[in-house]
């Protein structure tokens, strides 16, 4: 017990010691931390909240209050107020050039070949979400270069669909029958003969047959 | 018929040949050919408007028709002989 009373006051002392000198710090460095966030632009929200942190310190130099200053020496309020403004400004400018990049360099590859026609949509679905982020200054620059990826793969898109006919026309043509006729060179028309035991003769049949025919009509007077 | 049997007799089995009646029955055609000696030729008679269909006004008249059924001869009675040879030839090929 008596030796944990020596820990315990030996810890105490060394805290208002170290009190007393953060103290004196402090005090230096509460003047200067408005000028200093004057001069950062982007740390002008972050002026808003580390006033705060430092009031408190200022108004109050117990040994309680400096436990607070040393808590708040690493300034948790003050990443919290520069991360929100840095990825909002730089996050959508980032986008945006990304997007711009890529769809240029998408489009003319999609008038090659269909299947690429295919994943475009799907890599303009970030351009067109590109314009979300509600920040003002980053959205002009965005829309305008969606605009005309999107009007390029739209017009990508019918070059695809006109090569596929040609195939079509590659066809062999078929052999234009003979016209109806009774001439040299036309097909006569359906006739049919009788033999002698009467069974029928059509000109069906003989065509089926695949022989070549000579018919001579005669007559025995 | 006399200058034709030579040659329906060289081409037997590769031109169907068929003698059809112009105004008789085709078993009168058939008792001629067996009276003349004459042979691989089948006698027939038309059925309906065949002579008129196919243009057939006169006896004697001659058609041909190739593998397709295309007409690739064709005589009237009399007029300037024909090669009965060459178209038989021709038929063939």
């Amino acid at each position: 017990m008596a030796r944990h009373r020596l820990i315990i006051a030996w810890l105490t002392a060394g805290i208002i010691a170290g009190a007393a000198l953060t103290g004196c710090q402090q005090a230096d460095t509460a003047t200067p931390a408005p000028t200093g966030a004057g001069t950062d632009a982007m740390a002008t929200t972050a002026a808003t909240t580390a006033p705060a942190a430092v009031a408190t310190i200022a108004t109050a130099p117990t040994t309680a209050a400096v436990v607070a200053n040393t808590i708040s020496i690493p300034d948790t309020p003050a990443p919290p107020a520069v991360l929100p403004t840095t990825p909002a400004a730089v996050l959508p400018a980032a986008t945006a050039p990304a997007a711009t990049a890529t769809q240029p360099a998408t489009a003319p590859v999609v008038r090659a070949t269909a299947v690429l026609a295919v994943t475009v949509p799907a890599t303009v679905v970030p351009a067109t979400t590109a314009p979300e982020p509600p920040t003002a200054a980053a959205t002009p620059d965005a829309l305008p270069t969606a605009a005309p990826a999107i009007a390029a793969t739209a017009l990508a898109l019918p070059p695809t669909a006109t090569p596929a006919p040609a195939p079509t026309a590659t066809t062999a043509p078929p052999t234009p029958a003979a016209p109806e006729g009774t001439s040299v060179g036309e097909t006569p028309p359906a006739f049919a003969m009788l033999r002698t035991d009467g069974s029928a003769i059509a000109s069906a049949d003989l065509a089926a047959a695949g022989r070549p025919v000579f018919m001579m009509y005669f007559a025995t007077w | 018929m006399r200058t034709l049997n030579p040659i329906i007799a060289n081409y037997a089995g590769q031109v169907d040949f068929y003698l059809v009646s112009f105004s008789e029955t085709a078993a009168a055609l058939d008792g001629y050919i067996a009276d003349n000696g004459y042979s691989n030729m089948t006698a027939t008679q038309p059925v309906g408007a065949m002579l008129r269909d196919l243009k057939i006004v006169s006896q004697s008249s001659m058609l041909a028709m190739d593998a397709n059924g295309v007409i690739t001869f064709r005589k009237g009675y009399g007029g300037r002989s024909a090669d009965f040879d060459a178209e038989f030839a021709r038929l063939v090929q």
